[in-house]
This record gives C-alpha cells, structure tokens and sequence, in this order.
C-alpha cells in the first residue's frame, strides 16, 4: 500500500514538473526550456564573448570580409565593395544587437503587442494613430520604385543581418527572446523605414497647437500667447546673429484672462512627453583651427536622447578601399554611419525643435462615424484605414478604424474631428543621404549631400581637414497661409488653411566659418527674430546650454580636445546666473525672516555648478520648482503639463507686481515678485532639510539626488543601470532630466588634423547580451565624463595586435 | 569506488542529454535509469543527484565563457528573486525531474525493490574489505 501511495506521489510531483516546465503556473513561466542550461537563459553566457576567431556565410558577398573586432568590441569592417561592407554591418549589428533590432522597428511600426503582448497596446495605437504605419508602406512602395540605390542599401543590410538570424538555433537566441519564448523575426528592409519614423517620432512629433489651447482655456489667448511664444525672450541663436548675444526680448506678460473649460476639453488629447523633452536636449559645437591649441578644426557632439541598454547608438567603422573609410556611430538597422567621421570630415547634429506638425478642425458628415470632410465647400471622401493589432499568437487584441484625410490622419477629441500634417509622413529619413555623406571629402560636399535631408529636422554640423566649420539646420520647414504660423489649430474646411510648400535649402538658417571661429547648436532657435521673422517654430527651450558653450568657446583661444572633452559635462549653469541672484536680491530685502534666512545663507554658499559632491544645488532646484509651481498655479502645471519656458519667467521677473505673481492659495493677500521668490525659497529650504537631513550631513549631495538611470528595452531593473552618478543638471551642457532616463546618448570629439584624432564613448556597451562583459562596459567613463580613444586604422594590420580581440571572417554563400 | 564512477557515468549522461535534447531529456534519462537498475531503491535518488550534477556540470562549463555570476545576479533580478535562490532552483528542478521519473519506475517494477541487497550495493560492499586490507 505504502508503495502504492509514494508510487502516485512520485507520479504527481513529475507531472507538476513536467508541467510547470512545459507550460508555466500563473506568473511562474514555462521553468524547463528557461531553466535549461544547455538551452535555457544560462546558455547566453556562451555567446557572451566574441569567440577568438570566427567564420560565418553571408549570402549576396562578392568578396570575403574581414572584420576585426578592437579592445572596445568594436568592429573594424574591411570589405572590397561597399555592397559587402552593408551586408557586413548587418551581420555585425544582429549578432550583438539582435533583440533591439526588432523592438526598435516594431516600435516604429506600431506592432510591439506581436512581440510583448497587449502590455505595449497603448504605445502602438500612439504609432498608428500617428500614421507611421501607413506612411512607412508608402514609403517602401516608393523605395521600390525609384532607382536611387536605397532598397539595394536596405536589401544590402537586410542580407547580412538575416545572414546571421537564420544560422541561429534556439538555444543561442538572445536573452530577451528567451524570456518571451519568442523566436526573432528576420530583418526586411520595411523594419529599416519603421526605424526611421520612430526616429521621427521621437525627434519631431509635437503637441504645439493643443498646449496653446489648453493655456487658451485656462488663462486666455493673450496670456496664452505671452507664456508660451513664437520667440524665445532669450536669444542666443544658431545662425550667429550681428547682435551682442545673448539678447534678451523681454516683453510685458499680459495678466491672467478668463477660462474657457470647452477649449480645455477639446485640447485634452493624448498628450507626449513635448516639454520635457525639450528640457533635456542635444549639443554640437566646432571650433575653427585660429582657436584650437594644435591649430586643426575641433568638432564635439552628444546627441541627448532616452537612455536604454542595449545603447541606441553602435560604433563601427567601415572601410572599402579607395572608396569609403567612415567612422561612428549607426543606429542598429540603419546601413550606415549616422554620426562620425572619415578621413576628411566629421559630422554631427542636434535635433531642430521646430514645429513640422499642424492640426485642423475638420468637419465631417456624421460625427460618430464619417466617411466624408468639407473641404472648399464640398464633401471629399475620407480613406479609412483598420488598424489590428495582435499578441504574439496572432490573437487579435483591437482593431482601430483610422480616417485619413489628405492631410494626413484625423482623430476624434471632445466631439470635434481634429487631422493633422506631418512632414515625417511626407518623408522620412533617406538613409542613402547618410550612406553617401560617409564618403565627403570636404564640409561644402557633405553639406551639399545633405541638402535633401527632410524629417527630423537637425542641425547639422560638419568641420573638415581644409578647417572650415559649417553649420546648418536642415529638414522640411513648412510654410504656412496667412500669419505663417503652426503652433495654432488652424480651420479644416478649407485649402487656405493647408502649406503651401517648403522652405528651400538656401534659406535654411546657416553659417560658415563665421568671424568669431566657433559655431553651436543646443536646440534653441535658429534665427533670432530680430533678425529674420520667419515662422520655424514655437514655445522653443530657453538656449542657457547655448549661453554656456559660447561663453566658454570664446573665452578661450586656444582650445584643445581635452577643453572640449571637458565642456560636454561641464556643470556651470547659466540658468542658475540669472536666478540665484534674485533669490538672494529678494531674500537680501527681509533680514529678518528667520525662516528665509538659513535657505538664503546655503544658496548664496552655492557655486552655481552641479557636480557630483556638490551640496546645494539641490537646494537651487527646489526652490525652482516651488518658484515655478506658485508663480504658475494658475495653469497647474502639475495636472496640465503645462509649464512655461524658463526664459519666459525670466521674462516675468522684470514685472515684480504683475498679477501672475499672486498665489492663489492665499486668499486676501497679493504677493509679489519677491515674496514668492522669498516663499519658494524658505518652502525648498524646508522641504531639502525635512526629505534630506541637514545642509551638510551628505543628504544633499546633487549625486544623491540626481542620477541617471539607464533602462533596459523591456523597463527591467535587473538589466538596468539604476543609480549612475552624472555631473550635470538643468539647463548645463550635460542636462539630465528629473527622471535621469533621457541624457547625453553618445559623446564625440574630433580633431581635424593631417591625422584624423577621435575620442568617444556612449552610456552602455556594444553587446546587447546581458552576460556579456560589454554590455555596459562603456558606463562607468561615460559617467566620468571621460572619453576613449577610437580606434580608426588604416587597414586591417594596422591594428595593433594588443587591441584586437576577435576576429570574424564573412565569406560568400551562393543563394 | 564504483560509486564514484557511476556518480561521475550519471553526471555526465545527464549533461550530455540536457545539452543534445533539452530539459525534458531529464525525466526521460532518470526514468530510463532506473529502469536499468532495476528499481533499486537507490536509483532515484542516483538520478536525481546524477542531474544536479549534470546540470551543475553545464552551468561550469558555461561560466568558462562568461562569469555566471553576473549573468545569475541579472537573471534572478528579473524573476526577482535572489541568485542564490535562482541557482538552487534550476539544479533542484532537474533533481526533481530525474527523481520523481525514477521513483516512477522503480516503483513500478514488479517485486520488492532491491536496496542493500542489489547488484551495485552488492559489488560496494564487495570491493570494500578489499579497501581495508589495502589500507
């Protein structure tokens, strides 16, 4: 009996395994196949590291390639046709960035769920609601039919990549996919498109005319018009301007004005992150040879974007003899270089923060479901697009019905059907425009490359060996009916209201070699009105980071890398230069207030820099966030999102009565400038001593306060960097958002001598495999704020041995 | 001595199968051994040390490549457990697997299960005295 029993309880516990095993038990997932160490996710180490040597078949090569992988993994690809040197790349990025491949084109594509399921349903319907979907199919049937050279580019990349995906077995599927029991999909030239609109998306897709009316409807169209403005009060443009910079505009701030809840209702769509992404921002800089130390162009760039492990960027360096020797960095999927150098030239940009994106009022036949819009009178057919969407087994999750107008697709928000335009669903970006840029022998040919360069927007920044420095911002710039302006909802009914077509290349905003031997851009706005009033944009980011970087360059002659090095984490803020000394002005004024007194004396010990060890630029950043929450209380900026410029309360500070100062919170008492400056101050004293302990017990270290955190795609903590110390805060060159996730992606310097100089890092590591000692090796010098030499030899033997750590041999595979 | 040598046989086809067939090799192996040692009522319990063996055995060969300490410290943190906690589940679920699929068998084949009596126990015990006068 009793072996009877054990008998069926030994059965029991192998079925509950088996089972548990095969198919999981509520949050527990299927444990065999994830557990399995010759399979399972312990098998990742075994492709951890680059074996020594390697030898792997890619179809579509004329030629053997070489690629030689440096101390910093990464790849040095030696090919005989630049065909081969795609097919190469593709190959080389699957291989350590495999899993990021599909996540970052399915991001674009809005099909995520089919990947992760419907815990990512919301952000494809964002992406289709957008149109990058349909636009991406257009835009591949356009591929297809022009002769330019991008689909073989495409198809080239695609070849390498699908090269190395369909050699691979299941147990040697990244970790991620391990985690999803999903196989990866292969790589098609479309995925490349996807990439490139969620670029777009990223980089130009705004809420501009929404924002506008939502402070229409809670402070009127005056004040509206005043908080968030065409013209930033502070210029330090570009395009340098003849004018003493930085130039201040400073204008009266209309008081508040009556709301209007039915304007509020109709803005309230889905709202994007458009401010804070603002806030964060990206710098580029050249120096001409009369002010470097060696007497060579120097030429710096840090793109600042989210910051994800696997990085965003992947280095690599592409050499075809007599033809092509570039290096940089690409974004996986992409088939070239997007920022870097050659022999010549290097290049980099800074996203335009214009506005490229307009939205109509339309009026439909039915308002539940139309088929038809007015347009000049007449009704014109809307096309009606089903989006579906589906989980990884084919499910259906949702279908959405998305009506198209000519403009572009249309979407329903408080009764009202609103469409909109957007120059990323014209045309994105053309990666042939980057694969030629590569081989420019000078700054007038790239520039010349690039002018066809449309979405996103950037300005682009080249320096060459000859020394000349230029500076560009390039992209499809709408011109608009009427006033010119975008950042309002304009009227759908009728064509008036529609672009009449684009900026041409020759008046982009622009300067070359200029007198004072230095060119920057840090995303503020181009032109300075005073000087050109044309219409590129509103509500654009104060240029503090700008202020900072000429102030810099020109109080320096003789620059070296290492000073340019040193400037993209430079800590000084010129935004705490203008608002410390209020504070202390304000706090100067009442002697006696005891409660204002400690905060006053620990912000007047402040060096206005946000170093690591630094103790209170906390302090600073508290009082401004109390400074901007009372100041602006009648917009809420906590529940709206709506938060006016820095610049603009700069711009309020000259009116130390105007209404905007009152709080409203304290009935039968109008405050003023300084007693709000007074009362944020005694407020942020309080609450740092309260949340951080004392002034100088460590609690207000900036370091402790503020780090940057470096997500996995998936949001997983464990594959994360959570706490990186990062010296830098608002409004410094190296700006790191509240939340520490968006920062300085990657960091290039340049010297533009006989011999081409380059240092660099980014914030992660060239593996995407999370057992691999670079998956995040590059973190602790980014953190730094140091850079490393790059590597960029001439031919293969020329890398010394030392430096090599692998090497792969591709060789022709018939089809 | 022969028990070694079976430890070190058992360790070694459960890797081997793990690695040729996957996790689900595991049962089928313990089953199978026990099967040939016809229901010895040690045999599961071989089996199931025999897989953690084998398993540790991978997860070895695997750190050669990679330090699995660091892989181990990512991957529990996404299950969110320890890694020790990790570690000790993945080589437990192989001794349950190979265990419970042997006791199956033992159990089920007809008669009193040899122990101290059967054919391994009884060529140990043989080879021990043999040790003594060695010694």
């Amino acid at each position: 009996m009793m072996r009877y029993i054990i008998a069926v309880l030994a059965a029991g516990v192998l079925g509950a395994a088996l089972w548990v095993g095969a198919k999981g038990v509520g949050a527990v997932p299927p444990v065999g196949a994830l557990l399995d160490p010759a399979n399972g996710i312990w098998h990742v180490a075994a492709s951890a590291q680059l074996p020594r040597e390697a030898r792997a078949k890619v179809p579509g090569l004329t030629a053997p390639v070489r690629v030689i992988y440096d101390d910093r993994a990464v790849p040095h690809i030696f090919a005989v046709t630049e065909g081969d040197a795609q097919r190469a790349l593709g190959y080389v990025v699957a291989r350590d960035r495999l899993f990021q491949l599909e996540v970052q084109s399915r991001a674009g594509a809005g099909t995520l769920t089919e990947l992760l399921g419907p815990a990512a349903l919301a952000e494809d319907r964002a992406t289709r609601a957008a149109g990058l979907g349909a636009a991406a199919e257009w835009k591949l049937a356009s591929v297809q039919r022009d002769d330019s050279g991008e689909m073989a580019l495409l198809t080239a990349f695609a070849d390498g990549a699908n090269a190395y995906i369909d050699h691979l077995a299941p147990r040697d599927y990244p970790f991620e996919y391990q985690l999803l029991r999903r196989p990866p999909r292969r790589w098609e030239p479309v995925h490349a498109i996807h990439l490139f609109g969620r670029m777009a998306y990223t980089l130009s897709y705004n809420d501009d005319e929404l924002r506008h009316l939502r402070a229409s409807a809670l402070v009127g169209r005056a004040a509206a018009e005043a908080l968030f403005p065409v013209n930033n009060p502070l210029q330090e443009p570009i395009q340098p301007s003849r004018r003493r910079e930085p130039r201040t505009n400073f204008r009266a701030i209309p008081p508040p004005g009556n709301a209007d809840p039915r304007l509020f209702l109709l803005a309230d769509a889905p709202r994007r992150r458009g401010n804070e992404a603002v806030a964060i921002g990206s710098n580029n800089w050249a120096v001409a040879p009369q002010r470097t130390r060696a007497g060579y162009a120097l030429l710096a760039g840090d793109p600042h974007l989210e910051l994800t492990l696997p990085s965003i960027w992947y280095e690599a360096h592409l050499v075809v003899p007599g033809a092509l020797d570039a290096y940089g960095v690409t974004i996986p999927g992409a088939p070239s270089i997007i920022l870097g150098f050659n022999r010549d030239i290097a290049w980099t940009s800074t996203n335009v923060e214009g506005d490229f994106l307009d939205r109509y009022v339309e009026t439909v036949d039915d308002s539940a479901r139309p088929t038809r819009y007015r347009l000049d009178g007449a009704w014109r057919p809307l096309t009606l697009r089903i989006e579906s969407y589906n989980d990884a087994s084919g499910r259906a999750l949702a279908t959405d019905t998305i009506y198209w107008t000519h403009r572009g697709p249309m979407r329903r928000t408080a009764g009202r059907w609103i469409s909109m335009r957007w120059t990323a669903l014209d045309s994105s970006v053309s990666p042939l425009l980057f694969e030629r840029g590569q081989h420019a022998r000078s700054a007038a040919e790239w520039m010349e490359g690039m002018r066809s360069y449309r979405s996103p927007a950037q300005n682009l920044l080249v320096a060459d060996r000859v020394g000349t420095i230029a500076i560009r911002s390039t992209g499809a710039f709408p011109i608009r009916p009427g006033n010119g302006r975008g950042d309002l909802l304009r009227d759908g009914s009728t064509s008036k209201s529609d672009w009449t077509g684009y900026v041409v290349p020759q008046k982009y905003p622009r300067s070359a070699n200029p007198a004072r031997g230095f060119l920057s851009s840090n995303n503020q706005q181009p032109l300075d009105p005073a000087d050109d009033k044309r219409y590129l944009g509103a509500d654009w980011p104060a240029p503090w980071r700008a202020i900072r970087i000429n102030e810099l360059m020109r109080a320096n002659a003789n620059v070296t890398p290492d000073d340019m090095r040193r400037w993209q984490t430079d800590p000084h803020s010129a935004r705490a230069e203008v608002f410390v000394p209020a504070f202390l002005a304000a706090a100067r004024a009442r002697p006696g207030d005891t409660a204002l007194a400690p905060g006053a004396r620990y912000l007047a010990q402040w060096d206005r820099t946000y170093t690591v060890d630094n103790q209170r630029a906390i302090l600073f950043e508290f009082a401004m966030r109390e400074l901007v929450e009372r100041t602006w209380d009648e917009l809420d900026p906590a529940s709206t999102g709506l938060s006016p410029d820095g610049a603009v309360l700069v711009e309020l500070m000259q009116q130390p009565r105007s209404p905007w100062w009152d709080d409203r919170r304290t009935p039968g008492v109008i405050e003023t400038r300084d007693d709000i400056l007074c009362a944020a101050l005694t407020a942020a004293y309080r609450r740092a001593e309260h949340e951080l302990g004392g002034a100088d017990d460590g609690g207000w270290r900036w370091g402790r306060n503020r780090q940057a955190t470096i997500m996995h795609l998936l949001r997983i903590p464990a594959l994360s960097v959570m706490h990186a110390p990062s010296q830098g805060g608002s409004g410094t060159l190296n700006p790191l958002s509240a939340s520490g996730t968006e920062g300085a992606s990657w960091r290039m310097v340049v010297e533009l001598g006989p011999e081409v100089r380059a240092w660099g890092t980014y914030p992660g590591g060239q593996s995407g495999n999370p057992a691999s000692a670079r998956y995040m090796d590059h973190v602790d010098t980014w953190s730094r704020g140091e850079l490393d030499t790059l590597r960029f030899p001439h031919r293969a033997s020329e890398l010394d041995r030392r430096y090599v750590t692998s090497t792969l041999v591709l060789t022709p595979e018939r089809r | 001595m022969r028990a070694m040598v079976r430890y070190a046989f058992l360790t070694a086809s459960f890797a081997l199968v793990t690695r040729a067939l996957g996790w689900w090799a595991v049962p089928i192996a313990g089953a199978a051994w026990a099967f040939l040692a016809d229901g010895a009522r040690r045999s599961p319990w071989d089996a199931g040390l025999g897989a953690i063996f084998g398993w540790a055995l991978i997860l070895v060969w695997a750190d050669t490549a990679a330090p699995l300490a660091e892989l181990t410290r990512r991957a529990a943190g996404v299950f969110g457990v320890r890694p020790v906690v990790l570690l000790a589940a993945t080589l437990l679920y192989a001794g349950v697997l190979a265990w419970s699929a042997a006791m199956v068998i033992a159990l089920s084949i007809p008669g009193e299960p040899p122990s101290e009596d059967d054919a391994d126990d009884a060529d140990d015990a043989a080879e021990a005295p043999e040790v003594r006068i060695a010694s």
